[in-house]
């Protein structure tokens, strides 16, 4: 059996999506005040309604180049507020529920990216994002 | 029949939380009430006491059935029924007491477990057992009619038979306050200071339209009545605006605050159980528990006086019959004083116990490699014991279950730093030690500079500011600039770069910043302004790093990141050993000062046979010569330490008030690296030169 749909917000780059309900703001022209020695997955600390969030970059950690001029996302994983740096967003849409048969963790991949079948973005896990060695700071 | 309510995920995550801040006020109660009933085991059990802790017992259980945490809610459950038995014997003891706390433990950790999604280690069904196996019937003879009038029936074994709390819990209606988390409060400041930064925008926009109206030169009559017209319309929705936003501003910086007490909670238990399990006896005091302090500094606050009074107890509180042997009373007293200085929090933790061992801490640091075996020799006792604050550092051989593992000072010390608190360690051997906290009580805005560097806007804490100097005639290849006649380092692009992405391009200025006594200029293309600005710690998830550990929002709106200036200090290199060789007893003294100041370790001589025994026993980086003194001058000291080829990389300066040209080639044959007239700008000569000197190795 399998429950309502689960309602996300498409990315770019193409291909990935968040939970709605991880969604706090989209922030369009955020100032990102750049913090070089804060690790290589985060860019930076921005402003959110009066408050600081850190910043990733999605881009660099999905393994692509730094993203510019792009869009800050403002999302919440275990408890805690960030910002993800994404090229923009390309729409909300359902998708099924996460039953374990349609959307399952991909063990190729990041812990924080499910996989999905064809034609479905893939969902980023905000929470396990966090875990991703690359966002542990220097050692 | 109606199916359960069954939360979702979400749903159930915000009850957790909830009914995790609940608990953690209820387990306070307990364990509060637990150390009452041991500290009154001689007396009757004031019923007072049990009703409270029944109810708080009561609420556990109630709060854990509703999430369905069902081994809390079995532990609370055997809790009050332990704790109805206490009511009628008169007597809880030291072993129930124990067993109390267990329950409290195991409580603790299963919600946090909880919480975290994970699973907790605790046997339910063998502590329950034990809960209810501690409950025994009076010990003899029948309860008298006190007892009866205070005790309470036995708890129910179903949900439907739970005692009618109506009678003892206050109704909603007469609790007029409302649980309100740090991290809702947080962002309700956040809020209100984007609401305050709106009405900064609006007041200067309408004055700037206000202004543009006058330089219009608009017909005078035009005017009079436009921008009349323009002032009604916003003076009082602005002037409105500006007091709502100042009231609403003090209302939730007040809603922010809770007593100090809350951090002083856990203490009398950490005590209790340490100084048990190492067998010492121990009296705890606590003091200035009503001062209202942040919650944010609270929360920093709390677990650093644990630590240190852990440590206290380990480290400093002697045996009894150590204690006795030295003349000492056989119960130690560790003292925590709290008190409000003007807009400061200055917590002392006081023991009366051994203080620090100066000579394990000495072994320590050489061990470690933060010392050689000179500087060891020469270091002050009050410069050695701060090393007990750093990172890793415990004289502990083994890693012990108490304090020994060498961490959490140092993290006392991080979290305390990102609000400007400061950590300071006094010791006397024999007698004691008192750790100093000191924190703002409110999280208050605080004067910033507002540099920029290449662009990006970086905040600097006026208070750490010595001065800010122009650049300009500062040849760029310069690795130090003069400030009040003192050579400061400049800090090196390495350093820049790790603040924001610079280049390498000359700047225009240096702010010179100062910090455990030592000073550092970071350059920069622009001042830009000095604010007042409401500084934060960098926001978990983001790890802290290592020159910015705070930030704040500048009134555009930007974040403004704040170098630290005490880690940009620490990226100095070692200043290195220096003696000097100086019969003066003055000017050795001066030359002392400047270059201890400057974080060289120091030792003096008073004349050439006495430097030359020196270097004969103990390694030097440099040495500092007067030129005439008695026995031995400088130039033949110089000649024979280059002669005997002692210490073959050691720098050697000559300094003289005769600044002649046959001195400076005697010198330089001799073997002098440097020549230096005393006189005005001395003290920037000596500094830059052995800089120089000792950074060319």
């Amino acid at each position: 059996m399998t429950g309502d749909a689960a309602k996300v917000l498409e990315l770019l780059p193409g291909g990935h999506a968040l939970r709605q309900e991880d969604l706090i703001q989209i922030i369009a022209d955020a100032q990102i005040a750049p913090l070089p020695s804060a690790g290589e997955g985060w860019i930076g600390v921005a402003n959110l309604r009066g408050n600081l969030i850190g910043v990733i970059d999605l881009g660099v950690l999905l393994g692509g180049a730094a993203t510019s001029n792009g869009l800050l996302v403002a999302v919440s994983g275990n408890g805690l507020q960030y910002g993800l740096l994404c090229e923009g967003i390309k729409g909300a849409s359902s998708l099924p529920a996460a039953d374990g048969a349609t959307i399952r963790r991909g063990p190729e991949d990041s812990d924080w990216l499910q996989a999905a079948p064809p034609g479905q973005p893939r969902l980023i896990d905000t929470t396990l994002l966090l875990a991703d060695p690359r966002l542990q700071g220097r050692l | 029949m109606s199916e359960a309510f069954r939360p979702d995920a979400e749903l159930q995550r915000q009850l957790l939380t909830t009914f995790a801040g609940e608990a953690r006020d209820e387990l306070g109660v307990l364990s509060k009430g637990l150390e009452a009933l041991e500290a009154d085991t001689d007396a009757a059990i004031g019923a007072g006491r049990i009703d409270e802790m029944m109810r708080a017992a009561h609420s556990l259980k109630g709060g854990a059935r509703a999430i369905e945490l069902e081994p809390v809610d079995r532990i609370a459950h055997a809790l009050e029924t332990l704790l109805d038995g206490a009511t009628e014997r008169r007597e809880f003891g030291a072993e129930t007491v124990d067993l109390g706390y267990r329950a409290l433990d195991a409580i603790e950790a299963l919600v946090d477990a909880a919480c975290g999604g994970s699973a907790a280690s605790v046997n339910v069904a063998a502590l329950c057992d034990e809960l209810s196996a501690a409950k025994s019937p009076p010990a003899s003879g029948e309860p008298t009619a006190e007892d009866q009038a205070a005790s309470i029936p036995d708890a129910p074994t179903s949900a439907e038979n739970q005692p009618k709390p109506a009678q003892t819990e206050p109704s909603i209606a007469a609790d007029s306050t409302v649980r309100v988390s740090v991290a809702k409060l947080t962002r309700l400041v956040g809020s209100m200071r984007e609401l305050e930064r709106a009405r900064v925008g609006l007041e200067h926009a309408t004055g700037e339209m206000t202004a543009a109206a006058e330089a219009a030169d608009l017909a005078a009559r035009q005017y009079d009545s436009r921008a009349g017209a323009i002032r009604d319309a916003t003076e009082q929705p602005l002037a409105r605006l500006r007091r709502a936003t100042r009231e609403l501003s003090d209302d939730i910086s007040q809603a922010r605050t809770a007593p100090l007490s809350l951090a002083f909670d856990p203490l009398p238990r950490a005590v209790r159980d340490l100084a048990r399990e190492l067998g010492r006896d121990v009296q705890l005091t606590l003091s200035g528990g009503n001062i209202d302090v942040d919650r944010a500094v609270l929360e920093v606050i709390r677990p650093a006086l644990v630590h240190l009074i852990r440590n206290a107890v380990d480290h400093g509180i002697e045996p009894p019959a150590m204690r006795a042997a030295a003349g000492k009373p056989e119960e130690g007293t560790i003292a925590v004083s709290g008190e409000a200085r003007g807009s400061q929090l200055v917590i002392e933790v006081t023991d009366d116990g051994a203080g620090i061992d100066g000579e394990a801490v000495k072994a320590k640091a050489k061990e470690l490699g933060l010392i050689d075996e000179q500087t060891a020799a020469s270091i002050q006792y009050s410069e050695l014991i701060r090393f007990v604050l750093r990172p890793g550092f415990s004289t502990r051989d083994g890693v012990s279950e108490v304090s020994g593992r060498g961490v959490g000072l140092d993290a006392v010390f991080e979290g305390l730093t990102a609000f400007e608190g400061r950590v300071e360690v006094a010791s006397r051997l024999g007698i004691g030690t008192t750790v100093t906290l000191r924190a703002p009580l409110a999280i208050a805005a605080s004067e910033c500079i507002v540099a920029e560097i290449d662009g990006h806007p970086v905040g600097l804490r006026l208070s750490d500011a010595v001065r800010i100097i122009s650049l300009d005639d500062v040849p760029e290849e310069m690795a130090t600039v003069e400030i009040a006649g003192t050579a400061v380092a400049l800090a090196g692009p390495a350093v820049v770069d790790e603040l924001v992405p610079a280049g390498t391009r000359p700047r225009r200025f240096a702010v010179a910043l100062e910090a455990d006594s030592r000073q550092i200029a970071l350059p920069v293309d622009e001042v830009k302004a000095i604010m007042r600005l409401h500084t934060m710690p960098l926001p978990p998830p983001l790890p802290p790093t290592d020159l910015v550990r705070s930030a704040a929002i500048l009134p555009s709106g930007e974040v403004l990141l704040l170098a630290d200036a005490r880690a940009l200090v620490a990226t100095l290199p070692p200043a290195g050993r220096i003696l000097i060789a100086e019969d003066s007893a003055s000017q050795r003294e001066w030359a002392s000062r400047v270059l201890s100041a400057a974080g060289f370790s120091v030792s003096v001589t008073a004349d050439g046979r006495a430097a030359l025994r020196e270097l004969e026993q103990d390694s030097y980086d440099g040495l500092l010569t007067d030129f005439q003194m008695p026995d031995l001058d400088g130039i033949e000291l110089i000649r024979q330490i280059r002669e005997q080829k002692l210490q073959p990389r050691l720098r050697i300066i000559l300094w003289s008030a005769s600044d002649d040209v046959t001195l400076r080639e005697r010198a330089s044959e001799a073997g002098a690296d440097a020549f230096i007239a005393k006189g005005p700008g001395t003290e920037t000569d000596i500094l830059e030169v052995f800089q120089r000197l000792l950074s060319a190795e």
